[in-house]
């Protein structure tokens, strides 16, 4: 195990110092601050412009965060073949894939605690809520950043990120079109999306961000059955992204 | 036997059609322990290709590789081998000293660190400038630092991929220092280059390759006859020569 951490705590140190992550949390930041703004001019309705201003920035800085690592990540250690000193070392290509994922969560999972507690700090009401929406979104981001990951080990960065976007897309999505096909009667259309919703992450159940003004918050068995479908197709896609790496070959 | 190569073969596919070129034919040769044996090869005959294979980054077609009589790359035979790859690519937000720890970590980290570090840094004469980032470094000293992380855990076996390629001389005159102290401390080498006075200056042995097929492999005084290297390598070349336009 100990070589999965060194690598995770060696890449995030590198992940760190790329601009983009500097970038994408000074924005998010800024846009907290404006939500701030802009509920001022709503009637009492600042807290609900600036929790869901804030949500969303929260989950776009991460996502830019996911995507971008998590299809770059690979191909940069490839090409510039900075990998090949360290699978000299008594480690294995699934240790190194570990390490290299952990490296991204642990990133995401930075990101995500400091604009929570921004967001905390500032609206400083259901922090319990506003906790399990955090750890909806953080999943959600966990999974595209494995999904981008696993794409780069077959395609080029580019083709991985259009690939975890298509996911993103339909993971989120695909409620949306079942229910129109169910509407119109469609019922072939509506067969096939039924399959793409089985073969999909199932994003719409981890986005909670209408229940934060909830007392009850989001029902224990929805917050535990999401743990649980996140963290298996966590596990899937490092099974496939460390056995598609074991077949490559790096010239 | 330090490390023995038999039968390997590698095939790529190579343009649109994705034809396969063969890279290395039927390629067997072995690397005495306790010895500093040159790979020679002009550019393409294939030498950074078998040294992947060996270390296991490429899968060859076929073939066997055993290191220290071990038929498979376990983890073990890997904490035996330093490698320096062909180009100095590393870590660049990390300090040389952070470098060399975070290879130490690798390695099953441990006490002894700091003497370590210090010790080889000392060696690549790299040690006033432990605590700079390797963004900073010139490629000499990134071939100097690549040099300190294979030798940090004490390797049995080192392999180096054109250790000398583009180093200025004063920077080549360490590097064959380093490996004549290895040497003396009776650890294998095995380091590909095309600068053949470097091979007669360093090596015991040599492996000689030619379009990815074996041309030679035995001791240097029997391939040179005591008239060095280069010049039995231009008459090797010539004989091929002929050789190729009689068929």
């Amino acid at each position: 195990m100990k070589p999965i951490f060194v690598l995770a705590f060696n890449s995030y140190r590198e992940f760190l110092r790329e601009k983009v992550v500097l970038a994408s949390v000074l924005v998010s930041v800024l846009l907290i601050l404006l939500s701030l703004t802009l509920g001022e001019l709503t009637f009492s309705e600042g807290t609900r412009v600036l929790v869901h201003f804030g949500l969303t920035s929260m989950q776009l800085a991460g996502l830019v965060v996911a995507f971008f690592f998590g299809a770059n990540v690979l191909h940069k250690e490839m090409e510039k073949q900075t990998c090949l000193v360290v699978l000299a070392r008594p480690i294995d290509r699934g240790q190194f894939v570990l390490g290299k994922i952990f490296g991204v969560i642990l990133l995401l999972l930075l990101i995500d605690f400091i604009l929570l507690v921004t967001l905390g700090l500032l609206v400083r009401q259901n922090l319990g809520n506003l906790f399990q929406i955090g750890v909806g979104i953080f999943l959600e981001q966990c999974i595209i950043a494995t999904l981008a990951f696993f794409a780069s080990s077959l395609f080029r960065p580019a083709v991985a990120l259009f690939f975890a976007f298509g996911f993103f897309v339909a993971g989120n999505w695909i409620q949306d079109v079942k229910f129109f096909f169910e509407k119109v009667k469609a019922m072939t259309e509506l067969t096939a999306i039924q399959w793409i919703d089985r073969l999909v992450p199932n994003f719409y159940q981890m986005n909670w961000r209408s229940i934060y003004f909830l007392e009850n918050g989001i029902p224990s068995y929805q917050f535990y059955w999401s743990l649980v479908h996140a963290v298996s197709w966590l596990t899937l896609l490092c099974l496939l992204s460390i056995y598609s790496f074991r077949k490559k070959d790096l010239v | 036997m330090g490390l023995l190569v038999k039968n390997l073969e590698k095939s790529f596919k190579t343009g649109f059609l994705g034809k396969k070129k063969k890279i290395l034919k039927n390629l067997s040769f072995e690397v005495a322990d306790q010895k500093t044996t040159g790979f020679i090869g002009v550019n393409g005959a294939g030498k950074t290709t078998s040294l992947k294979c060996i270390l296991g980054f490429i899968r060859p077609d076929q073939g066997e590789i055993s290191f220290f009589g071990e038929k498979q790359l376990t983890k073990e035979v890997k904490s035996k081998i330093g490698y320096l790859p062909e180009r100095p690519y590393f870590y660049e937000f990390l300090t040389a000293k952070e470098f060399l720890k975070f290879h130490w970590d690798l390695t099953g980290g441990g006490l002894g660190f700091d003497e370590a570090s210090e010790n080889v840094l000392r060696q690549v004469n790299l040690l006033n400038v432990h605590d700079k980032f390797l963004r900073s470094f010139s490629k000499g000293m990134l071939q100097r630092i690549g040099f300190a992380q294979a030798l940090i855990r004490n390797p049995k076996i080192l392999i180096l991929d054109e250790p000398m390629s583009g180093l200025d001389p004063d920077g080549r005159m360490l590097i064959k220092d380093i490996i004549h102290s290895q040497r003396q401390k009776g650890t294998t080498i095995f380091f590909s280059s095309h600068l053949l006075n470097d091979m007669d200056e360093l090596c015991d042995e040599l492996v000689i390759i030619d379009s990815g097929e074996l041309l030679f492999n035995g001791s240097k005084s029997k391939f040179d006859e005591g008239q060095g290297v280069e010049h039995a390598f231009k008459r090797l070349r010539q004989q091929m020569d002929a050789q190729r336009s009689t068929l």
